[in-house]
């Protein structure tokens, strides 16, 4: 039998173990490119990003292909012990190191080949099928297929890459072991990693740092790379570092390592600490990131939904000083026309308001009567009389700074001050300003002010529809409508201006939906990469273990103990992950909203968003659990 | 007391094509014996063994253990079971590589969720049994192999199991661990009255038991009773090997 044929036959008899190494490395060329494939997309190519979401992007793909270099750098060193005992033997047999290298070279090189075009192709399959779906789910318009040559270039030129490094990588790595070491094969543990202050210390301060660079300026780009950068590092040597402490701890305290199966889990832990610490962080990146991606489309989302539902007016309409009242009446009537012939009911209500100064920051005045006219349309408690001296302050319940119950206030317009008592109130009829709270007068006041200072004063015409408690769609007749009415005054000279609520809603979702879908996208790929890269590693450390427990429960280990040491260390593995990632996600994320202008409380979102992940990470770690225990199960007396 | 009874006991192993293992095999062991079983390679010693130490189920017969049934419990009983009434040596040893050499000294105990200072004196007395008081903290990758099986037995012993079972405990060893070993089982036989079942295809470690029982074909074959002398006894099992049709190239390397 000459060498290349024993190497054939070596790849035919070892075919289980190749062929997950194989699909391993197959799939994460298959996560890449079609991550690749949509971040190259044309249609994202040329749509108006900030700065901020194309370095988050970026960053995205560099995680990407970190996360697809572990994934094969651990499946091929998986692979390779597997066989060190075959290599071992083949050594003293007399086969030169040169054909050994020869041999290992060939084979990577050929499975990289196959894994690359299997991956692309299946990516391409990916794709397609997930643009399918999305834009079902999703209410965006299709993004058009196209052929993407870029990211097949990109994809095929980093893992031949990849696949090269990793060759040479492994060949020094088996040089540097002696034949004995080969033919132990796995038996020998790994060096233990120590817990060193220094690298404590250095993790301490990449945290740090990372969080500074988040939290000390206005974020910017350089700013987020910092972050994202010392961040991931300081990730590493807290896993690192913490594992090794809390493992030792574990070890030493013999009142808790010496109970039950928990010797069997401990130092199962700690042989394995390495290789642990590294999965913890791989996975909790990618965690991170897809929590974080999962978190911003939740925030946004609920910010675009938040500002259509605390809008109570369908469609305003605002005349501009100037104007001819003769033609602004024209135009009120064209649109009580639109709402009728859309078969829309509405209440009309037209009111004046007057911008002052007063109190801290600036306020609009609304008479009582015109207050009430809007409060009985949208079912809300009137003011029922007011003194010549008293008021009303009303604000949105959003607003953040909040005034006292019942209090006085000095009220000036321009060279006029007066005292005022008022008392607070919270409803959606102050969505009328901009900004500030509304403060209802009595009428006879309203009055002379708008007498003495008549240049103060907004004409304001609110169109009010019964509520419907839903989001408005495309083809609601509101958002027909306020699409219609929008365009119709953006053409041309008009006599004021016009806020459509629906059509707002309609035009901050459409241009949001492309990232909601890539941030669905992340979220999607790194949760199955990171579940199947943990079902990789317990799939390859199955046989080994079944042999454990297999002599273990000859000595009277039942299957109940069995279970509970693996399913704490599977648990630690999917679970440990999901909490760090979320916190990192809390940090992270409150920053990046607020350079994106959004107000929105970020805890809420990265909150469900951790949510989601941990029922999705449940249903894995179930399936994962169940499979390893039964297959450990099957092996015991 | 008997502390083993094997009646009529069959094993077949299911396959293409069948094989009758065992066939109508009865033993009975009384309590501190120290019996070796001998027989040619696949006459169905280990198979024996492992009906004896539940981890294969007979095809037909019975065995009994301090008077119990293994075979009608369930599983978490029979696993309780098996860490407190009996113990096992392996010829490849079964340590883990992950535990200390006192942590897999204790790990059934631990199973049992023993009182931490139990644990610890149980521990002390074994290990100087076995004279490995000095390695307790080492790895089990930098321990030789007879210190290995000193810990297997330590292990074996620690939960003063009723019957102690192993299966050729100095195949893997040379001739001096071998008797190391094998000295410390007839200790823990005489000073704990252990009863001890053992495998075997060495004649200088069975000339350490009481009695020895010759397996040909899954059949019972012939007994042999030691004396007084361990000389006429190695004797005497030598003869009845070349009688049974044991390997004889085996005997080339006799010693004593
Ligand atoms: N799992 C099995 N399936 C089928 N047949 C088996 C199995 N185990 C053992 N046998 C057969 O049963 C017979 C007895 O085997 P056993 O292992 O008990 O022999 P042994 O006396 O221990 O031999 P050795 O001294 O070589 O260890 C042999 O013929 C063997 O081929
Ligand atoms: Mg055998």
């Amino acid at each position: 039998m000459s060498f290349p044929q024993f190497a054939f036959n070596n790849v035919r008899r070892n075919a289980r173990a190749y062929i997950a190494y194989l699909l391993s490395s197959a799939f994460m060329v298959m996560i890449f490119f079609t991550y690749a494939v949509f971040i190259y997309h044309p249609r994202i190519a040329e749509s108006e990003m900030g700065n901020m979401t194309r370095t988050g992007m970026s960053i995205a793909t560099v995680i990407v292909y970190v996360f697809a270099f572990f994934f094969v750098l651990y499946s091929i060193s998986v692979f390779l012990k597997s066989r060190n005992r075959e290599f071992g033997i083949l050594t003293i047999l007399g086969a030169e190191s040169r054909q050994i290298n020869l041999l290992i070279l060939l084979e990577n090189m050929l499975i990289g080949t196959v894994a690359i075009v299997t991956g692309i192709a299946g990516g391409l399959l990916l794709s397609k099928l997930f643009l399918l779906i999305s834009t079902k789910v999703i209410d965006m318009e299709e993004l058009p297929f196209y052929w993407p040559v870029k990211a097949i270039l990109l994809t095929t030129g980093a893992f031949v890459l990849l696949f090269l490094f990793i060759s040479i990588f492994t060949l020094l790595f088996i040089r540097k072991s002696q034949v004995l070491e080969l033919l132990k094969g796995s038996s020998k543990p790994k060096k233990e990693p120590r817990a060193n202050v220094f690298t404590a210390m250095l993790g301490i301060l990449l945290l740090t740092i990372g969080y500074l660079a988040l939290h000390a300026k206005k974020l910017d780009e350089i700013g987020l790379l910092i972050a994202a950068v010392s961040g991931i590092a300081g990730t590493y040597f807290f896993y690192s570092q913490l594992s090794v402490w809390l493992t030792r701890r574990l070890q030493r305290s013999r009142h808790i390592a010496w109970k039950g199966a928990n010797l069997l889990w401990t130092s199962e832990m700690s042989y394995k600490l390495k290789d642990n610490a590294r999965m913890l962080f791989l996975v909790t990146v990618v965690v991170a990131l897809a929590c974080m991606s999962t978190g911003f489309v939740l925030a946004y989302e609920k910010q675009i939904r938040d500002v259509y539902r605390d809008d109570p007016f369908a469609v305003k309409y605002s005349s501009y000083r100037d104007s001819d009242p003769q033609l602004v009446q024209k135009e009120i009537n064209y649109i009580k026309e639109r709402f009728e012939q859309a078969g829309l009911a509405y209440s009309f209500i037209d009111l004046k308001m007057m911008s002052t100064s007063g109190y801290s920051n600036t306020i609009m005045l609304i008479s009582q009567t015109d207050y009430n006219h809007v409060a009985s349309a949208l079912h809300i408690e009137l003011i029922d009389s007011l003194a010549p001296s008293e008021a009303v302050l009303v604000q949105t319940d959003t607003a953040v700074q909040k005034y006292p119950a019942a209090d006085t206030m000095e009220l000036q317009v321009e060279e006029s001050v007066r005292q005022l008592s008022y008392t607070y109130r919270e409803n959606d009829i102050a969505t009328l300003t901009y900004s500030g709270p509304l403060l209802v007068i009595p009428d006879s006041l309203f009055a002379q002010y708008a007498e003495d200072y008549d240049g103060h004063i907004e004409y304001n015409n609110v169109f009010v529809i019964p509520e419907t408690g839903k989001l408005p769609t495309k083809d609601d007749p509101e958002t027909r409508l306020a699409i219609e009415l929008t365009n119709w005054i953006r053409d041309g000279q008009h006599e004021g201006y016009l806020q459509a609520r629906a059509e707002n809603y309609y035009t901050n979702k459409q241009s949001f939906s492309l990232f909601s879908f890539i941030g669905v996208f992340i979220a999607m790929i790194f949760s199955v990469s990171s579940a199947s890269f943990l079902y990789f590693k317990l799939h390859t450390e199955l046989a080994a273990d079944a042999t454990m427990y297999r002599s273990l429960s000859k000595i009277g280990l039942g299957s109940r103990e069995m279970n509970i040491s693996a399913t704490i260390q599977i648990a630690m593995l999917f679970y440990i992950p999901i909490l760090v990632a979320s916190l990192q996600s809390l940090v992270v994320l409150g920053p990046v909203m607020e350079v994106m202008n959004s107000t929105e409380a970020v805890y809420r979102p990265v909150l469900a968003a951790s949510a989601i992940y941990l029922a999705v990470q449940t249903v894995y770690f179930l399936i994962v659990r169940a499979r390893y225990i039964k297959k450990v199960n099957q092996t015991m007396v | 007391m008997d502390i083993l009874e094997v009646k009529a006991l069959n094993k077949v192993y299911a396959g293409k094509v069948a094989t009758q293992a065992l066939t109508d095999i009865h033993l009975t062991i009384r309590k501190g014996e120290f019996v070796g079983i001998m027989g040619p390679s696949g006459s169905g010693k280990t198979t024996l063994l492992n009906m004896v130490s539940t981890i294969d189920r007979p095809s037909s017969g019975e065995v009994k253990i301090g008077g119990a049934n293994p075979y009608s419990m369930k599983k978490r009983e029979l696993a309780h079971f098996r860490r407190r009434q009996l113990g096992f040596v392996f010829q490849d040893f079964n340590l883990l590589d992950t535990l200390t050499v006192a942590e897999n000294i204790v790990l059934p105990l631990t199973l049992d969720r023993r009182p931490l200072k139990q644990i610890d004196s149980l521990l002390e007395q074994t290990a100087s049994k076995l004279n490995i008081t000095g390695i307790l903290n080492k790895r089990v990758y930098e321990i030789s192999g007879g210190q290995r099986q000193r810990t297997a037995i330590a292990r074996a012993i620690i939960g003063s199991p009723v019957l102690l079972l192993a299966d050729e405990p100095t195949g893997a060893l040379d001739s001096n661990s071998s008797r190391a070993v094998m000295e410390s089982l007839v200790d823990i036989n005489e000073k704990d009255g252990t009863t001890l079942m053992l495998v075997t295809h060495d004649p200088m470690a069975a000339s350490y038991c009481n009695r020895i029982v010759f397996i040909k074909d899954g059949k019972l074959a012939a007994e042999i009773h030691r004396g007084d002398n361990r000389q006429a006894f190695f004797q005497k099992i030598i003869d009845t090997l070349s009688f049974w049709g044991g390997n004889t190239s085996e005997l080339s390397s006799i010693r004593v």
